[in-house]
Formats: C-alpha cells, sequence, structure tokens
C-alpha cells in the first residue's frame, strides 16, 4: 500500500514538474521570439500555439499536486462558523461533489478524445495538433484530481486548514 | 423553476448559488463547475438531469479553450517575475539603500515601506506577496523601534495593494484578458493613479507623524554620507529601474506588447541577480514552483467559470441587467458606485480572482452600455479590488498582516490600521472619477 501512494505521489509530483518546465518553455519562448524577430529574422511561427498549449497542459498537470496540497482557493469562514459535526458531514458532502464532477469530466473528456481519434481532428493553430493530444491531459488531470478528493472523503486528510484567510492569491 | 423567469431571478440564482457553494467551503473553481452543471440543465436543457449532461461537451470545449490564450501568458511571467524578485533577494537591498537615504526624519520607517512598496510595485504583480514581503521585513524592526500599530501596518497594508494598481500586474492582465480591453492599456493606466495613491501615503504619514509623534519615536541612525547615498542608489535602487523600464516602457514606447514585456520584465530579474551572484538552481526552483503553484489555481478558476458567463448570457439574466440600467432613471456614476460597493462587500468574504471572474460578465457590459471608458472602468475595478483586500472581516491582507505582526496583534487592530490607506484610496477613487485623464493620459501615448 505505502509503496503505491509513493509510487502515485510521485506520478502526481512528475506531472506538476513537467507543468513547471512548460512554464519555463513558455517563458525561454517569448526571450528567443522576440530576439530573433529583432534581428532580422521570422518570429517563431509555432510559439504562440506552444506557449497556449502549454498553459493548458500546465494547468491540468498542476492540479492533482495542488488538491494534494490544498493549493485550489477555498473560503473557510463560514464553514468555521458551523458546528465541528456539521462542519465535518459538509466537508465529505463537498467532497463527493467534487469527485462526481471530476469523474463527469474524464468521462467526457474521454469521449472527446476518442471521437478526436475517430475522426483526426486537429486542432488548427499556427501549428496543427492532433485534437486528441490536446485533450488527453484532460481526462488524466481530473481522474487524478477524483483521486485526491477521494483520498479527502475516505479520511486520510482534510483539504481545510481550519484558518480563515488561508489560501493563496495574486 | 418558473420563478426563475425574470433576469434579476437568473442573476440571482446563478451569483447565489456561486457564493453559497463557496461558503460551504467548496474550492472556488468547483463552485463554478456545480453552478455550471446546475444552470445548464435549468436554462439550457429541459430541466432533467440527463439535459444538462448535454452541455457537457460545451463545458469540455469550453475549458480548454478558456486558458489555452495567449492573452493569458503574461500572467505566469509576472508572477515567475515577482517571485525570482523576492526569492533572489533583490528586494531586501532596496529597503538597505532606502535605509540609507531617508536619514533621521521622523516616522522614517514608515516613508521607507511606502517607498520601498512603491518600488516593489513596479517589479513584482503580486500583492500577497508584496505585503507578506514587506511585513516580514518591516514589522519587526518597527515593533523594535517603539512604532505604534498604525504606522508599522498601515503603510504595510496600503503599499501592499499598490502591487495590484501599479504594473506589472498579475491581476490587471487577468481583468484585461477577461473583459476583453487592451492588457497593455489597463496595466500603463495605473502608473499615475498608483504614484497619486503613495503620494497620499505619505501626506497621511507626515499628518499621523505630526499628530501624535510618540506614533513613531526618533532613533539614532548610522549616519551616511551623500556619496555613500548616491552609491548605494546606484547600485541596488537604480538597476531596478531596468526592469521598470524592460516592463513600463517597453509597453508605453509600443516596442514590446505586454506579454513580450512580461519576458523581459522576469529576464531583468533573472540578469540582476546574477550580476549580484545571487541566482541559484535553488532560486530558480522555489520561484517556478511558486508560479506554477499561484498559475494552477488561477487557471483552473478561470477555466471553471468560462461557461458561467455564458450561461448568464444565455439565460438573459445580462440582457435584462443591461436593459434596467439603461431604462432606470439613475446617473451612471451613481450605478459605478453601487459595482464599486459591491465588490467591496464581496471581497469581505472571497478573493480578487473569483470576485472578478464572477462580476466581469456582468460589470462590463453594463458600464459599455453606460458609455464608460472600459480602460478606465477596469481601473476603478482594480481599485474597488485592492481595497476590499483590507476591509473587514476577512480581506485577505489583514489576514498575510495578522500571520507577519507580532503576537497578540488582533485582526480588529489591524483593520483600523488599514482604516486611513482605505481613505486614501477612495480620494483617488473621486479623483479618477471627476479626471478620467488621470488613467487614460498614459494610454492615449501608447496610441499615438
Amino acid at each position: 500500500m505505502t509503496l503505491i501512494s509513493k509510487a502515485y505521489y510521485k506520478l502526481i509530483l512528475s506531472l506538476a514538474v513537467i507543468g513547471g518546465v512548460l512554464l519555463a518553455v513558455v517563458f525561454v519562448g517569448i526571450i528567443l521570439d522576440v530576439t530573433i524577430r529583432s534581428i532580422g529574422f521570422n518570429s517563431l511561427q509555432w510559439y504562440s500555439a506552444v506557449a497556449e498549449y502549454s498553459l493548458f497542459f500546465c494547468t491540468m498537470f498542476a492540479a492533482p499536486y495542488l488538491v494534494r496540497h490544498k493549493g485550489h482557493v477555498v473560503v473557510e469562514s463560514l464553514r468555521l462558523a458551523m458546528p465541528g459535526m456539521v462542519r465535518a458531514v459538509v466537508a465529505k458532502v463537498v467532497y463527493a461533489v467534487c469527485i462526481i464532477l471530476s469523474l463527469l469530466f474524464v468521462y467526457y473528456g474521454l469521449l472527446e478524445v476518442i471521437d478526436a481519434i475517430k475522426t483526426g481532428e486537429e486542432d488548427l493553430r499556427s501549428i496543427d495538433m492532433p485534437k486528441w493530444l490536446l485533450m488527453i491531459p484532460f481526462p488524466i488531470g481530473f481522474s487524478l484530481i477524483a483521486i485526491e478528493f477521494l483520498r479527502y472523503l475516505l479520511g486520510f486528510d482534510t483539504y481545510y486548514t481550519d484558518k480563515v484567510g488561508s489560501g493563496e492569491s495574486i | 423553476m418558473e420563478i426563475l423567469t425574470e433576469w434579476y431571478s437568473i442573476a440571482g440564482f446563478l451569483v447565489g448559488m456561486i457564493i453559497g457553494l463557496m461558503l460551504l467551503g467548496f474550492p472556488v473553481a468547483f463552485a463554478f463547475l456545480t453552478t455550471n452543471i446546475i444552470g445548464a440543465t435549468i436554462f439550457m436543457g429541459d430541466g432533467t438531469i440527463l439535459s444538462s449532461l448535454d452541455a457537457m461537451p460545451l463545458l469540455v470545449s469550453n475549458a480548454v479553450d478558456s486558458v489555452a490564450m495567449f492573452a493569458l501568458i503574461p500572467v505566469p511571467l509576472f508572477i515567475i517575475m515577482g517571485e525570482l524578485f523576492f526569492h533572489t533577494g533583490l528586494a531586501v537591498r532596496v529597503f538597505d539603500a532606502l535605509d540609507r537615504c531617508f536619514g533621521r526624519l521622523p516616522g522614517r520607517l514608515s516613508y521607507i515601506t511606502v517607498a520601498g512598496g512603491t518600488i516593489f510595485a513596479t517589479l513584482s504583480g503580486s500583492t500577497m506577496a508584496n505585503t507578506a514581503m514587506m511585513g516580514s521585513l518591516m514589522v519587526p524592526e518597527m515593533t523594535k523601534r517603539g512604532y505604534k500599530g498604525h504606522m508599522s501596518m498601515g503603510p504595510i497594508l496600503g503599499t501592499g495593494g499598490l502591487a495590484m494598481i501599479i504594473p506589472p500586474s498579475a491581476l490587471a492582465v487577468l481583468l484585461a484578458s477577461l473583459a476583453e480591453i487592451d492588457i497593455g492599456g489597463l496595466l500603463i493606466a495605473g502608473v499615475i493613479p498608483g504614484l497619486i495613491m503613495a503620494v497620499l501615503y505619505s501626506i497621511l504619514i507626515y499628518m499621523q507623524v505630526k499628530i501624535d509623534p510618540e506614533a513613531a519615536p526618533e532613533y539614532t541612525v548610522e549616519k551616511s554620507t551623500v556619496g555613500e547615498m548616491i552609491w548605494s542608489l546606484i547600485v541596488n535602487v537604480l538597476p531596478m529601474g531596468f526592469i521598470i523600464f524592460c516592463v513600463i516602457g517597453l509597453i508605453i514606447l509600443g516596442i514590446a506588447t505586454p506579454t513580450e514585456a512580461a519576458g523581459f520584465g522576469a529576464l531583468g530579474v533573472m540578469i540582476l541577480a546574477a550580476l549580484f551572484r545571487v541566482l541559484t538552481f535553488e532560486v530558480l526552483y522555489k520561484s517556478f514552483a511558486g508560479a506554477l503553484r499561484v498559475t494552477g489555481m488561477v487557471l483552473l478558476i478561470i477555466m471553471a467559470s468560462t461557461t458561467f458567463s455564458q450561461l448568464l448570457a444565455f439565460s438573459g439574466a445580462s440582457a435584462g441587467l443591461i436593459e434596467w440600467a439603461t431604462q432606470v432613471e439613475m446617473a451612471p456614476v451613481v450605478i459605478l458606485l453601487i459595482m464599486f460597493a459591491v465588490l467591496i462587500v464581496l471581497g469581505m468574504f472571497m478573493d480578487q480572482v473569483s470576485m472578478m471572474l464572477l462580476t466581469v460578465p456582468i460589470f462590463f457590459p453594463l458600464a459599455e452600455s453606460l458609455q464608460f471608458d472600459l480602460v478606465w472602468f477596469g481601473l476603478i475595478m482594480l481599485l474597488a479590488l485592492e481595497i476590499s483586500l483590507t476591509t473587514p472581516p476577512f480581506g485577505l491582507l489583514l489576514f498575510v498582516m495578522v500571520a507577519v505582526a507580532p503576537k497578540g496583534t488582533t485582526l480588529w487592530q489591524v483593520a483600523k490600521a488599514a482604516a486611513p490607506y482605505i481613505c486614501c484610496a477612495l480620494i483617488v477613487l473621486v479623483l479618477l472619477i471627476i479626471f478620467p485623464q488621470l488613467a487614460l493620459y498614459l494610454p492615449s501615448l501608447m496610441n499615438k
């Protein structure tokens, strides 16, 4: 069990690292693009599409890791005013709804992927990318999100810090 | 669902459901997703659960398109820039240099906070990071020197919020891309009002020290020669001007788009850090990890909320509100103030990104119908978001401050310290309403 959970954690951590690397790609790409353009060469045609795809990929790849580390912002003010028992029940309901929602997105995301493979559809931007490749992080991300919320539902941990004003923002 | 026929009941239902789910403890992104599915069942289908599933493919494709957007790229880049700035310790150098220059001025540490905070605001796009950084750096020193709470925490809370107004501001980029207005314009529009606010903060400190000199006791300061001061400024503050130019200058001169400016801003911080020999692998790792955390959180909320604006439009709530606002006999400025007040109230228990996503699809069409300049309106909205961060009982900056303030500091004390600074921000609001050119002058230069 420990081995599986360790391997699983490494999986969500690795996906988050890939997300971070994609952010670095976005950053390096924009510098390269402007530099190449300013010395008289043509702009990197592929950059805008790669940057756009990277934003989507890093969102989906970071999402399960953020659920694990309570990185998705929540409002704790009303929860804290609830009696302990009610608070615990509400938390379980929240986890259950989040799991159902995630599984719905996994199912419909997979349908989109399968449909895109069948039709050979391409996402037409500055580079043409097979649509299934673009869509695949969606079911992957949401299935791992569902597992993370399942951990909370089964009582391995709680998503909440029980402090008002916790969570990150910009 | 026969009661959901009027625009106000539909809007109230949708907005109320999101707020209700958030208060129950749903992660914000999931509050939006749940509302979207329930909303789609009622307004896009025939009211049955099965018909809501018909909308799922739309939700899925919306999700991808909403974040795979080039306009959003400055958001992570500005966050990377701010993270690098803090993790490399360049921020501390700015404070050290300013510390040498302020001599024995009464209330010197409060002024240093405002000056340093304003410079930070031009280098970092994150209000939370700014406040946490200044709080942990300045509050212990000010407490040691006997400064009263309102002289130490007030300036930090005030100038912390400037990061939202003065470019680079990740929140401004987000607002502009969601509202589909000129990103560069909104970024630049914040420069003059932000600087006015910093000046007002300084005047406030001057008055506070005049009224109660004991609030900021004088203490012996190691004297620096003029040469030392100039050298310190040249070494530690002047190079920051290069980064400011990379961001603000390049946008105003029309040389770079906001995306390119954001990239060069981050590169500028890296180059400076390398020159100061503080750029390490650990710093890079921490900066990118921090940027990923915030970017991932923000983009997932955007992804979840996109369908919400379509629901508002499809259900007739947006059109109904606009029709009402254009027919009602109320001065546009009154409607503006109502929107401002709504944001302040929402900010009492909600974070800024969620507030934006909830209100942009309602407020911007309304502002357009009232023929407001949308860049100007965007800035007013940012100002409201900034103020709402410091309004009790749940303004996020208040909690950041409580966390870094001396033990025993209460939320009420922090809120009281912030109150005069909120008044300064309200003065800027009035100035912006009377003189819109304060916001629109610099963007107009970009278009020449």
